[in-house]
């Protein structure tokens, strides 16, 4: 039996295989396709094309993004198959699970972190900046999507993987 | 067939730029053109090890690479529309030219694939 973590271990009913696979396959390209910076470059462009434009761009506007597409990285690169990784001779969780239990805090830690960034910047820049600044709104909150995009994107590629796993599973079962 | 079609993509995209005196569409079609690489370089990859029981994750990378290529050649005009760089006939072509090489270049690898099977 998969050991599952949490007590609704209920498998989705009704998908086969095949379908859990191409179902797979369409979120990653789903996910690829919402993880692109084009808001941001566009909140940019639109910045770089206004004239006097009410807030100063810096480098502190590329950080969130940076920051959460990093988290991205971290947590989709992880082999998922070495967090169930507890060969039964020690107490406790395998030191590499425990290894991979961490990197994947820093990674979510990092996305989080870029989502309250982007937040953060959106109001102490954009809405807290005055008139000028309440004028072009449209550059703070392409921040807030870019970021909030990455971890849609990075929660649907983990889910997709997931899946991936199953269908693993089930290959091996029959 | 495909070629014509894939020429009058070409034409689309290369009279969007030159009509207003604006190469930068021209940044869209290239994107457009290196869609399909990604896939077609991790999408066969197979591993030599037999007893390597983990999944490859090798064709998902493909696939990321492709979706954002994908939507970086759709977004491009779209960004210099909004900004008002250029006009919104050249973005439509632009757009549709793209869209007209891709699905030709589509067409013609899922042919000559078929067509390998069969042999």
């Amino acid at each position: 039996m998969n050991p599952s973590v949490f007590i609704w271990n209920c498998r989705l009913p009704g998908l086969s295989a095949a379908t859990r696979e191409k179902l797979s396959t369409y979120a990653t390209y789903f996910s690829g396709a919402l993880v692109c910076w084009w808001f941001f470059i566009d909140g940019l462009v639109v910045a770089a094309n206004t004239p006097d434009f009410g807030v100063s761009i810096g480098i502190e506007d590329w950080i969130p993004g940076i920051l959460a597409t990093f988290g991205m990285l971290i947590i989709n690169s992880i082999d998922l198959s070495s967090l169930s990784d507890d060969n039964g001779f020690e107490y406790g969780a395998s030191r590499l699970a425990n290894r991979v239990k961490l990197m994947l805090f820093i990674g979510i830690a990092l996305i989080a972190g870029g989502v309250a960034g982007s937040f953060a910047i959106l109001v102490i820049k954009y809405i807290n900046g005055g008139e000028a600044a309440n004028k072009v709104i449209y550059t703070g909150l392409t921040v807030v999507m870019q970021t909030c995009l990455v971890m849609t994107s990075s929660f649907i590629l983990w889910l997709s993987n997931r899946t991936d796993q199953n269908t693993e599973f089930n290959f091996v079962l029959q | 067939m495909a070629s014509q079609i894939n020429a009058l993509g070409f034409l689309l995209s290369f009279l969007s730029c030159a009509l207003y005196g604006n190469w930068l569409p021209l940044i869209s079609v290239i994107l457009f053109v290196l869609t399909p690489l990604p896939n077609s370089i991790f999408g066969n990859y197979t591993t030599n090890d037999v007893l390597e029981d983990s999944v490859s994750h090798v064709a998902d990378v493909g696939r990321f690479l492709t979706a954002v290529l994908m939507v970086s050649a759709l977004a491009l005009p779209i960004t210099l529309l909004h900004v008002g760089i250029i006009n919104s006939s050249s973005a439509f072509m632009s757009i549709s030219g793209g869209l007209l090489i891709y699905s030709t270049m589509m067409i013609y690898s899922s042919i000559v694939t078929r067509n390998e099977v069969q042999y």
